[in-house]
């Protein structure tokens, strides 16, 4: 009786195997679907914090249209500003903006917004002086952005205003 | 006999170990269903909070822009917003929306109307016959069923550019309860007198 016992037992044992088996199955298959919901739910987050960002730099760009054309139609930049002697900075509400000579010309007047940190939002205002010139009409362009840093997360909205100039 | 101890049911151990295991992942499974639940609500007032936000800051930019078509100036315009809290311009530099205490805007009225906060700002009604939010006193529609209070409050800020007379700084923020937590909403945009 003894022995027939020890003999069930080795066979038994000698099947355990299988328990690690449909373990590891099981695990992989848990492990798998969690990751897939996980995958989901992330890209649902960046999607949800779109409609926030957007809203952000859509008034960043609203903000630097309106500024842009107050001092466009002040005439604080007439036709054929020299970037390099041109008056920076100028103020839009509590924030400085800065001319960006590199990106600047007698035709295109860029100024770009001074920030705290580069996390922050911001904008830059574009002075289209070149269509001005030819066709007598005036063109400020917004750009906002929800961060400053490009990143994936970076939106940008942009705000054009085209109007005529008076006589 | 040893046979058949071999083949006895689980101990009580093993048992409440099972117990233990399967209660912790009801647990958390009912944990993040009810975390579920609160994020639906949240973000359904977020989208309700964001367009309250919006639709008071196009009420101050419509506002300046009507003031212009009028023929009023700039300085004129701000007077229109400078109010007491029955509506009544003050002339005060620093009254109505001017304040620390801030205005409501009410677009529904026949006219369109801006009042200081006296303090906190009211609550923000809810008219479910009409799907609007907004202010009971001159409610232009005439609502079947009593408006509901709801959570949210509006307050908005004007500020004067510390840099030019010609720049103002419209704030506009909403709070709500979402369950016990107050949550919140801000957004900021610049009014100028660019007309030339």
């Amino acid at each position: 009786m003894n022995k027939l016992i020890l003999q069930e037992n080795k066979g038994l044992s000698a099947q355990t195997g299988f328990a690690m088996l449909f373990t590891v199955l099981i695990v992989s298959l848990i492990l798998s679907i969690t990751l897939s919901i996980s995958n989901i739910t992330f890209k649902q987050t960046i999607l949800s914090s779109l409609a926030k960002d957007s809203q952000i730099a859509f008034y960043q760009a609203d903000t630097a249209i309106e500024c842009g054309m107050l001092y466009d139609t002040t005439l604080s930049f007439p036709v054929g500003t020299d970037p390099s002697s041109v008056v920076s900075p100028i103020f839009c509400g509590n924030d400085r903006f800065v001319i960006d000579t590199s990106q600047s010309s007698v035709d295109y007047l860029l100024f770009t917004q001074v920030v705290g940190a580069q996390t922050d939002p911001c904008s830059t205002i574009l002075f289209d002086k070149k269509t001005n010139e030819i066709e007598n009409e005036a063109i400020v362009q917004g750009l906002g952005y929800n961060t400053c840093t490009a990143s994936a997360r970076q939106v940008q909205r942009a705000l054009q205003v085209t109007y005529s100039l008076a006589p | 006999m040893k046979q058949t101890s071999l083949q006895t049911g689980f101990t009580l151990i093993e048992t409440l170990v099972a117990v233990l295991i399967l209660t912790m992942s009801i647990g958390s499974l009912l944990s993040l269903a009810a975390g579920g639940f609160y994020s639906v609500r949240y973000a359904r007032n977020q989208i309700v909070a964001n367009n309250l936000l919006q639709e008071s800051l196009e009420y101050v930019r419509n506002s300046r822009d009507s003031a212009f078509i009028n023929g009023l100036t700039w300085t004129q315009w701000q007077d229109t917003l400078q109010t007491d809290i029955s509506g009544n311009q003050t002339g005060i530099d620093t009254d109505g929306c001017f304040s620390t205490d801030g205005c409501i805007v009410n677009p529904y009225t026949a006219v369109p109307e801006a009042k200081k906060c006296s303090g906190a700002c009211p609550f923000v009604l809810y008219f479910p016959d009409n799907s609007f939010y907004g202010y009971s006193a001159t409610y232009p529609f005439t609502p079947t069923t009593a408006p509901y209070q709801t959570s949210f409050v509006r307050k908005i800020v004007i500020t004067m550019s510390p840099y030019s007379t010609d720049q103002v700084v419209v704030t506009s923020s909403i709070s709500w309860l979402n369950g016990v937590n107050t949550r919140g909403v801000s957004q900021s945009m610049l009014i100028t007198n660019w007309k030339p």
